[in-house]
């Protein structure tokens, strides 16, 4: 499948102008900085319409793993696009056993770098990883509902330090995101 | 509702025959002032238009009550790393002042300017991003101004609007991804200069 890229919609932090403004409202925006560099969400839409989703939550029962995947490239904003870069956070759901979106609603994850994690990832190779933080989700709810399907808006905060492969520090700070996703049964 | 006719045709309709207005437009110079925002804060050139009307209610005459009614450009520019955000800033504005005229040529008016913001445009480096919405709305702020009337008919003025409070708060998220509380603190502050043509006198 072709893709091509374009964003959607964006509103500016009033404070920082770089960043979509926080909201929990479905608006398919995330952006935070990745060592000061701007990293913000770019919407995927397929050639023949649909667009990819650049929010993904996997609930993985045999490993008892959330993973929380963010799409987006790092970039300045005089490139076009940047680097393709998507920005995981794996939970350990032992304990937990949440099974659906709606139990992450206002739950905040201490990511403390071996069972909860930050991680980066550019395309196949995972470039920082173990990272150190917190994962704030502020609404995981019901959005809009039709017959063919569910629409949920989540939303959080999130920041944590990595480290890569030649053990440098990366710092992902003031993050961000605010989507409408659907539930998929599979 | 009978009440209401009453007031209208006894108090208002003499009040606004017996009043004087006016047409007025001009440039302004407009910054904000806050201590969350990020970057090198520059200032933005805009213009304004309206309507005046000063009514004579006192026996005192040189004090006139006033109300103006007009259209605002205003904005601002936050430059970071070298990239220009620039805001254009439309507001609708009511301003009820207070007039004190001194002799035939010199006035001068305080009050207070009501802004409602009808579309907020933004643009990022060399990305268009167009109209945002909810982006900053409603605003206040303390205004003051001095006109000089050349002859009967047209006039000078100049003046300055000190923005007191964004009437909305908006989230703000820290380093950590914490919030830091909701902020309003985005103020507005406007010099203008302009010329004032008169066109109805009692």
């Amino acid at each position: 499948m072709i893709l091509s890229q374009c964003e959607g919609e964006f509103i500016p932090d009033p404070t920082d102008p770089r960043l979509p403004r926080y909201s929990e409202e479905g608006k398919d925006a995330a952006g935070c900085f990745i060592n000061d560099n701007l990293w913000r969400a770019v919407r995927g839409v397929r050639i023949f319409g649909g667009a990819t989703r650049d929010l993904r939550i996997e609930f993985i029962p045999k490993d008892s793993i959330i993973l929380l995947t963010l799409d987006g490239h790092q970039r300045e904003l005089t490139d076009s696009l940047g680097i393709y870069t998507e920005i995981n956070f794996v939970i350990d759901n032992r304990k937990l056993q949440f099974e659906s979106i709606r139990r992450l609603h206002r739950k905040t994850f201490l990511l403390d770098g071996e069972q909860n994690y930050g991680q980066l990832v550019q395309g196949y190779d995972t470039v920082a990883t173990a990272g150190v933080g917190q994962l704030t989700i502020r609404r995981a709810n019901l959005g809009t509902q039709n017959q063919s399907s569910i629409n949920y808006i989540v939303a959080g905060t999130f920041s944590f330090t990595a480290t890569s492969d030649s053990l440098d520090t990366i710092e992902v700070k003031s993050g961000r995101f605010d989507y409408s996703v659907r539930e998929a049964k599979d | 509702m009978q009440w209401f006719g009453w007031l209208a045709t006894f108090l208002l309709l003499p009040l606004v025959a017996s009043a004087q207005f006016s047409l007025y437009g001009g440039a302004t110079l407009n910054t904000v002032r806050s201590q969350y925002l990020v970057g090198d804060i520059q200032p933005q050139v805009g213009y304004q238009m309206g309507m005046s009307g000063y009514f004579p209610v006192f026996r005192n005459d040189s004090f006139r009550p006033g109300l103006s009614l007009e259209f605002n450009r205003k904005g601002y520019v936050q430059e970071i790393d070298n990239i220009r955000h620039v805001y254009r800033l439309t507001y609708f504005t009511a301003y009820p002042h207070m007039n004190y005229f001194m002799g035939d040529h010199w006035s001068a008016a305080a009050g207070v300017e009501l802004n409602g913001l009808i579309r907020a445009r933004y643009r990022q480096g060399v990305e268009r991003i167009g109209v945002i919405e909810n982006y900053r709305d409603n605003d206040v702020g303390l205004r003051a101004e001095l006109r000089w009337q050349c002859g009967s008919w047209w006039g000078i003025y100049a003046g300055y609007t000190h923005g007191l409070r964004n009437l909305v708060k908006y989230p703000a998220i820290s380093d950590t991804g914490d919030f830091i509380g909701t902020i309003r603190d985005v103020n507005l502050r406007t010099t203008y200069f302009g010329i004032i043509m008169t066109f109805f006198k009692p």
